[in-house]
């Protein structure tokens, strides 16, 4: 049930991802005497001990299935419960690229939020390295530590703290940190703090990160202030391309079916002149009654729609028009497209990175 | 059993893979195993290093022992070099060399060696180095003081400069320049007394400004009364930094419209004077990402497939990378992205890495990563299709390494001569290395799949999916978004059992970080390629989604009466 190593078989009490949906994923603990409800069925727990991680498993009734998977930091921020706006893959892992994060490192984070990039951070400096995270707000911070337990991440220290007031120190710890992330609201009242807390002894990197440009501004000034060097302020874009086939539709194919259509309507009035003279000739009696009789006239538009259809199928329809047709309908020819999301994350934060040289 | 692709095109295709279990050569796997027992007895060189077969490596190999010392400058390593002008250049620190920077100037290897990384060195006379604090500096050429260039008049001014520079650079090489030359640095003689007045009138203008450009009339070269040659003289003089700095001085005292500048401008025009007469360096480690940027920004970025720094930082996390991870990866990236996961994995699990062709061309980490081949071998290994797709009967039969070569017992071995001996030994290890990757690739069981090829995708993914394991990550990279969107329909398409993927861009935009003129630069690199993810699951044989059960069962209860 750890985030730590990767198991081949889920067992009784492990934390499981079940996938859904694309877009969901809830987190379970497997119990054999409970089940999961999902609108595509219910799924028994014990159906899913002694399963490989990444089996698809059908519901109760056979009809509806989902995905059980292992755990990972990434899967975990799509599917986390938010406690506030969390830092998403694009950014986190930008981040720790810049920061330089790598095992053994130690690290600083404030504030813990949703956890959702301590998860990574835990993940990236592993067992030799160390986060100091914290939060100042009661009730997200014991959430967090329940969940970090709950989650077997052990080489991190979660404080119940206001940095920007109180500091970084924590007693009988030596933080010693060389990589420090910065999600607060002022995060300039928090870097002069910073200096009894980092290594001096190398190189250590800084990241801020803020929504708005006139905290960019003010964390800037500070970090110049502050002896920081190097500053560096960027936004990461990011987009998901959905793929999608798009029917090739040639114009030797339209013009081909306006010069079919246009044929069949010569032709459908030619069969409508015959068949109107073929009645004035033969019943001229009923046709008044039909003028007359509702009944009657419904039906005549009934049959006269019939043909429509009749004719549709018979016409020539390279496009599929009228009907249902699947992306991907073997029948036709296809292209493969992509198009973004229908709505994306135009922006996140600013990241500003600046660094701090060894004492000279 | 085997895990080779079976052939398309029957009426009903059969699914291309085991999709319940993972793929697992069981018979082939057992003979390995009595073969590895073999090379274990046969071992023809007593308490030699698992890897090597060296008797003078460790006989109990622990990556650990190797992973680096990142803190300080060593001698006979490769470092990064960085330069006033924000270019930078790898240089490999031999000792009592002398290594030179071209117009920043030379400097001796053992003045550097033993100061901690990230140290900022001044040049003075004679290839001598002094420490200094680099903050200033670092200051200087950081590009917070600006990025981007948006004073066209002032790029024109530049490079009208530049220009007549070059121009008279190539005069200079005529003779008949040598008593001007000497009437300047005369000239230099004399004005070198007067530093200190110098100084102030420098500062003087420093201090004077406008609050905007509405004075500032374009006058082209005859804006700067100091000339070319003048520059050159005083550059002639010695390399120090002093230098330097007197140039960006006589600059700035002999420019006619500088006080006519904003201040913003004024930041502007020094940092450009600084970049390119300033004397200093910088000492890097070169940690996978400064290679990957050292790469990006020197080499040729088609040879690394344009992976930017945020592409590259994205398939890091999303492969999830970790110590004591066993990954399969493809790496055209001239071994980047292998460097980057070594970094990551610290010493614990290893790297398979396969490839076209029958060796992998890793030359970026090999070259320059630092690590000794023997810490590469132990976390690296690399296998090609051929060896990777045929089952192990194939390979035992046919492959160079092991197909014409037997065991021999120790005391048989004992009994060659000493040149047969140490031939026999190579290919003993040759022999060994072989069968120890090709029980690792058939075991399979793999924690990620990372590829980054110009293979057409989908036919790679058909024969490696097979071995990587249940809900582990699999991260695609290409240049192309078109060549991942053809695999996202493969996969749809071939029933290939990867789930949830789809194809992520992710850009860095910088910003002119500088308080009251913050904007996103004007100019960046384009490209950086796309990530397609997904995860790797064990799909069942026949299941019905909900909503298209029920339509079926619906209508087989109106059907039946």
């Amino acid at each position: 049930m750890s985030f730590k190593n990767y198991k081949d078989f889920i067992e009784e009490g492990d934390l499981v991802f079940a996938w859904i949906s694309r877009g969901m994923i809830k987190p379970i603990h497997v119990d054999s005497t409970q089940c999961l409800n999902t609108r595509y069925g219910t799924f028994n727990h014990s159906s899913m001990v002694g399963q490989r991680y990444g089996s698809q498993i059908a519901s109760k009734t056979g009809y509806g299935f989902i995905y059980l998977l292992h755990p990972t930091p990434e899967l975990w921020t799509v599917s986390l419960p938010h406690r506030t706006q969390i830092v998403y893959s694009p950014d986190s892992s930008y981040i720790t690229q810049k920061l330089n994060i790598l095992p053994g490192s130690r690290v600083i984070e404030a504030g813990t939020g949703s956890g959702s990039f301590t998860h990574s951070l835990s993940r990236t400096i592993s067992d030799t390295g160390k986060l100091f995270t914290y939060e100042f707000h009661e009730v997200r911070y014991q959430k967090a530590l329940e969940e970090f337990q709950d989650h077997g991440l052990k080489n991190l220290q979660l404080t119940h703290r206001d940095v920007c007031k109180n500091g970084f120190e924590i007693e009988g710890e030596v933080i010693n940190a060389n990589a420090i992330f910065l999600d607060l609201p002022a995060p300039w009242s928090a870097i002069p703090n910073l200096d009894k807390v980092i290594n001096k002894g190398m190189k250590t990197t800084i990241c801020c990160f803020s929504p708005c440009i006139e905290q960019v501004e003010k964390t800037i000034h500070e970090l110049h202030k502050q002896n920081w060097t190097s500053i560096e302020t960027v936004e990461i874009n990011h987009r998901k391309w959905e793929s999608h086939k798009n029917m090739v539709r040639k114009l030797d194919d339209v013009i081909a079916r306006l010069k079919d259509i246009q044929q069949r309507k010569r032709e459908g009035v030619e069969k409508l002149r015959k068949a109107r003279d073929e009645r004035l000739n033969k019943r001229p009696a009923e046709e008044e009654m039909e003028n007359d009789d509702g009944e009657k006239k419904v039906k005549t538009q009934n049959n006269y729609k019939k043909d429509v259809n009749v004719e549709k199928s018979q016409s020539f329809n390279p496009f599929g028009k009228g009907l249902r047709i699947k992306q991907g309908d073997p029948n036709f020819e296809w292209k493969n497209v992509s198009k973004d999301e229908s709505e994306i994350k135009s922006h996140t934060s600013f990241l500003t990175f600046a660094f701090k040289l060894p004492e000279f | 059993m085997t895990d080779t692709v079976p052939s398309n095109g029957s009426s009903d295709p059969q699914p291309a893979f085991n999709l319940q279990n993972p793929v697992i050569e069981t018979e082939g796997l057992a003979k390995l195993d009595t073969i590895l027992d073999q090379i274990a007895a046969f071992n023809p060189v007593s308490a030699p290093n698992e890897l090597t077969g060296n008797p003078d490596e460790p006989r109990n190999f622990d990556p650990k022992l190797y992973l680096k010392n990142i803190t300080h400058i060593k001698e006979n390593e490769w470092v990064l070099v960085r330069l006033p002008s924000q270019g930078s250049k790898l240089v490999e620190l031999k000792k009592d060399r002398v290594v030179s920077l071209g117009k920043f100037g030379n400097f001796q290897v053992n003045q550097i060696l033993g100061y901690k990384f990230g140290q900022t060195f001044e040049v003075m006379d004679n290839d001598n180095v002094k420490p200094v604090d680099g903050r200033p500096v670092f200051d200087e050429i950081s590009a917070s003081i600006g990025g981007g260039g948006d004073d066209e008049e002032e790029e024109e001014e530049e490079e009208e400069i530049e220009v007549e520079q070059q121009q008279q650079q190539q005069k200079q090489q005529g003779k008949q320049q040598a008593n001007e030359n000497q009437e300047i640095a005369n000239q230099l003689q004399n004005s070198a007394d007067q530093t200190n007045k110098d100084k102030a009138d420098i500062i003087e203008k420093l201090m004077k400004f406008s609050e905007d450009n509405s004075n500032l009339v374009d006058l082209g070269a005859k804006v700067q009364t100091l000339s070319t040659l003048e520059i050159e003289a005083m550059k002639k003089q010695s390399y120090s930094s002093e230098t330097g700095r007197k140039i960006i001085e006589s600059i700035i005292n002999q420019h006619g419209n500088f006080d006519k500048k904003t201040k913003y401008s004024q930041a502007k025009y020094l940092r450009r004077k600084r970049e390119k007469y300033s004397r200093f360096f910088i000492i890097e480690y070169i940690s996978a990402k400064e290679l990957l940027n050292y790469y990006i920004d020197n080499k040729d970025i088609r040879k690394s497939l344009d992976l930017s720094e945020e592409s590259m930082a994205y398939i890091l996390n999303l492969a999830n990378v970790r110590p004591g991870g066993r990954y399969l990866i493809m790496d055209e990236s001239l071994g980047l992205l292998t460097y980057c996961m070594l970094e990551r994995m610290n010493g614990q699990g290893e790297i398979v890495v396969v490839s076209e062709n029958e060796h992998v061309n890793l030359t970026a980490l090999e070259r320059y990563s630092n690590y000794p081949p023997v810490y590469i071998n132990k976390m690296v290994k690399t296998i090609d299709f051929l060896q990777f797709i045929s089952p192990i009967d194939d390979i035992l039969a046919s492959d160079e390494a092991c197909a014409f070569f037997k065991p021999l017992p120790k005391d048989e071995v004992d009994k060659l001569s000493k040149t047969k001996k140490a031939r026999y030994v190579k290919k003993f290890s040759n022999y060994s290395d072989l069968i120890k990757i090709l029980k690792t690739c058939k075991s399979g069981n793999f924690d990620g799949l990372i590829l980054l090829t110009t293979l057409y995708i989908p036919s790679v993914l058909e024969s490696l999916i097979g071995k990587v394991g249940g809900s582990r990550s699999v991260v695609i990279y290409s240049q192309f978004k078109e060549l991942l969107v053809e695999t996202f329909h493969a996969i749809a398409n071939q029933n290939i059992p990867i789930l949830g993927a789809s194809v992520y861009e992710t850009r860095a935009r910088s910003y002119q970080a500088v308080p009251g003129k913050i904007h996103p630069v004007m100019t960046s690199r384009g490209g950086g390629g796309y990530v397609m993810w997904g995860t790797r699951v064990f799909q069942l044989e026949k299941v019905e989604a909900v909503g298209k059960g029920n339509k079926k069962k619906k209508q087989k209860m109106e059907s039946s009466p």
